[in-house]
């Protein structure tokens, strides 16, 4: 492997970018901080786009690696020790610089660095770690800053990115432990969920001692009784997020009832690996000690990865199930506490007997399809289980998963709208969290027709067939499932059609005498 | 038949205000009133009787004050917001609103399915969503004496909302957001607070001439090579950014649109 001496700096952000664009997150939300005289930057809870490149995707924050040197050889990656291509490394002042002043101009929200390994993981995450010290304290940037966590590195390593950073993420890369053998040698189940615990209990504490110094400074400000400030929303019952604006609305709502239910599908690969792995911690633990000079810097007050941590995998490389790579995922909220998971398509881009051949057009609308389930168990209070079973592994291509639960369960519909509870109406497909919402406020005030709720903006196309108000339907129809799997998936088509588009065609020629039965 | 009168206010804060307190000051009720912005080529209807509302500072403050106590701080951001967008019907619909804020009170924005809360609030939405879109969109440019310039081309006048925004992000810069259709700018010097001034069109190309600002190639080079090609769909990428706000987008110049 060769490092190329002497290029520009413009020549380096093309490499150093065109080798990071497979990693999905570009998001840029999770944490309020006002900016700072003195100092450049905020950051926003609810994310900020900045750009939308041509494959339809957000750019939100400088994306790239600090180096696509790297001693593995995943098969999966492009990379890899094996291919043959240009390798050069930032140095920690040009990243610094590049933030700084494309922050200036508004093109982005902040950084995110991620890397291959040089030479091992300690001096990978040792450079990481220079580099967002110094885009810190010398630069003041109080920006957004995403930073992958490199599996392998020293807990003190991860620990001091983790004050720096905003949100830190290691891939899980693949859905199962048999891929990631297959396929990364090098990396194992225990060596990516450890670092993923040792966050996790950080953030915990992290979130745990932030409250403490609120109720301390509540205590001598506030003249209510102890009893009372006891009760108060801000106390410890929706603790996990109540610092969470991501996900507040609902896992407020939902949280205890989700945790009440078993989980028949078994997310054995991350129940076993977690078996090896440091315990959660309840207590805070120890996650201050750096190798930096954080005493003496703002720092040493800092959060510890205040916007969450995330995670990725990839898709159709290797021959899971949806079930299973969605049954993962849950593993991964319950056990992890992770605030995404990312799924990212295959791109066929190595040429390896052991992955789709390269041309293979990536998976986007099994991607989709991955996405939609991830909203259904964050906002919706579904369960894994509940979407995909034994018998049906795979999503409906021409349905959207929630349309296709509400069409296996006839027994709960229609939902008269005046008078189904929150969790009924967050049921009803094409109604989302804002319509049910809508739902439950304008109702209040008076009794809604069809006609009041697309004055509140509910949207009837899909919600108008599982709908009643004071007891008649939207449109005059038996709730028959092949009809209505029929009528949606009419609908359905037009808004996948440019996902379906890249992976061969599905749209077709009209026939007068087929279609309208002429013949 | 009873007849129409049509309050023509100016196209102002203060204006509609005006018009605000004159429609209701004028007692003629709901039926019998309509609020319209005077833009100067307004079509004439026959029948109606036409009254002139010259803006009064004084009124206007009477306006805010009772939405404010009467109503709540939030239906003020409301209306205020409204009052900043594009629609031609703005004035009306806000006076429609407030027939139903002063009766319901705070309670009144909670009823959505009542015509004139579901309109103010869409009002709301559309210059809530435009300022974020510039928040997001709007670019910079490094001029002389390290100067940021931004030029923008809003709907509705969301430089004020958008403004904030940047002065909280960028305290140490010196930067001018300026309304390229209206010929506002937004001008914040160093570790100062910032303040609106104006800015004629001519002088815009004397700002921009003779600089050249590396990192808008940087930009573009990295725009190019963080996408995807397998995965290549401008249809989302338009929907998600909307070609009215690639107006001053470097990554968007013509030898990058493709």
């Amino acid at each position: 492997m060769l490092i190329q001496e002497g290029l520009t700096l413009e020549q380096k952000l093309a490499i150093l970018s065109d080798a990071a664009k497979y990693d999905v997150a570009c998001t840029s939300s999770g944490i309020d901080r006002r900016g700072q005289s003195g100092s450049i930057g905020n950051t926003s809870a609810c994310g900020i786009c900045h750009c939308f490149a041509a494959d339809g995707r957000c750019i939100s924050l400088l994306k790239i690696l600090m180096t696509n040197a790297c001693i593995y050889d995943c098969r999966y990656c492009i990379n890899r020790v094996s291919n043959d291509t240009v390798r050069t490394t930032f140095t920690p002042e040009e990243i610094c610089r590049l933030t700084i002043e494309f922050y200036r101009r508004n093109y982005i929200e902040g950084l995110f660095l991620s890397s291959g390994i040089l030479n091992s993981p300690n001096e990978t995450m040792e450079q990481i770690c220079r580099t967002l010290w110094i885009l810190r304290e010398e630069y003041h940037f109080r920006g957004y800053i995403h930073v992958k966590a490199i599996p392998g590195a020293d807990p003190e390593l991860i620990a001091c990115a983790g004050h720096l950073a905003d949100r830190m993420s290691i891939n899980l890369e693949l859905p199962t432990g048999d891929g990631l053998r297959a396929l990364a040698p090098a990396k194992s189940r225990k060596k990516i969920l450890t670092p993923m615990r040792q966050i996790q209990n950080g953030i915990t504490a992290d979130r745990s001692a932030a409250r403490e110094r609120k109720k301390l400074k509540g205590a001598q400000q506030a003249v209510l009784p102890a009893a009372l400030r006891d009760a108060s929303p801000a106390g410890s019952v929706y603790r996990t997020v109540s610092s969470d604006p991501d996900t507040k609305p609902i896992s407020a709502a939902n949280g205890p009832s989700r945790k009440c239910l078993s989980s028949p599908v078994s997310p054995g690969e991350i129940a076993d690996a977690e078996e090896v792995i440091p315990p959660r911690a309840p207590a805070p633990a120890d996650v201050g000690s750096g190798i930096m000079p954080l005493s003496g810097s703002h720092l040493a007050g800092s959060r510890f990865v205040p916007a969450g941590q995330s995670t990725q995998m990839i898709i159709g490389a290797t021959p899971e199930t949806d079930r299973q790579i969605l049954a993962v995922t849950e593993a991964l909220y319950d056990r992890f506490d992770l605030k995404r998971v990312f799924f990212s398509a295959y791109t066929a881009i190595n040429d390896d007997s052991r992955l789709p051949a390269i041309g293979t057009p990536p998976p986007l609308l099994r991607e989709h399809r991955l996405y939609q389930a991830d909203w259904l168990l964050r906002f919706y209070g579904f369960r894994a289980e509940e979407l995909l079973t034994e018998d049906h592994p795979f999503f409906n291509t021409a349905l959207d998963p929630k349309c296709s639960w509400a069409i296996r369960h006839p027994e709960i519909f229609p939902v008269e709208i005046m008078s189904a509870d929150y969790h009924t109406l967050l049921r009803v497909p094409g109604l989302g969290v804002r319509s049910a919402r809508r739902i439950l406020t304008a109702r209040r005030y008076q009794h809604l027709t069809f006609e009041d709720l697309k004055k509140c903006g509910v949207v009837l196309k899909r919600a108008g067939y599982f709908l009643t108000c004071s007891g008649t339907m939207y449109r005059p129809l038996r709730f028959d499932p092949a009809y209505l799997e029929a009528e949606l998936a009419a609908g359905e088509r037009a808004d996948c059609r440019a996902l379906s588009e890249s992976a061969g065609p599905t749209g077709r020629q009209m026939s007068l005498f087929d279609d309208f039965h002429l013949s | 038949m009873d007849q129409t009168t049509i309050f023509l206010c100016e196209d102002s804060i203060a204006g509609i205000c005006t018009g605000l307190y004159d429609a209701s000051a004028s007692r003629l009720g709901y039926r019998r009133l309509r609020l319209e912005l005077n833009t100067g080529a307004n079509d004439m209807e026959l029948f109606c009787r036409y009254i002139t509302v010259d803006p009064d500072p004084e009124k206007t403050s009477k306006v805010v004050r009772a939405i404010r106590q009467k109503i709540s701080e939030q239906a003020w951001e409301y209306v205020y917001r409204a009052m900043l967008s594009a629609e031609a019907t703005r004035a009306d619909d806000i006076y429609r609103y407030l027939l139903t804020g002063f009766r319901f009170g705070a309670s009144s924005l909670n009823r959505l399915a009542d015509p004139a809360v579901h309109r103010l609030l869409e009002l709301d939405r559309l210059v809530g969503n435009e300022s974020h879109y510039f928040k997001e969109f709007l670019r910079f440019e490094s001029i002389e004496n390290d100067v940021l310039f931004a030029r923008i081309r809003p709907k509705a006048d969301v430089l004020t909302l958008v403004t904030p925004h940047f002065a909280d992000r960028l305290p140490g810069e010196n930067f001018l957001i300026l309304d390229v259709g209206r010929g506002t700018a937004a001008v914040h010097p160093q570790n100062e607070t910032w303040f609106l001034s104006s800015l004629a069109p001519e002088n815009v190309n004397d700002l921009l001439s003779g600089h050249f600002d590396e990192y808008r190639d940087l930009w573009k080079t990295f725009y190019q090579s963080t996408a995807i090609q397998e995965r290549r769909n401008y249809e989302l990428q338009r929907s998600n950014m909307p070609l009215h706000y690639r107006e001053f987008a470097p990554e968007f110049e013509k030898d990058v649109l493709r």
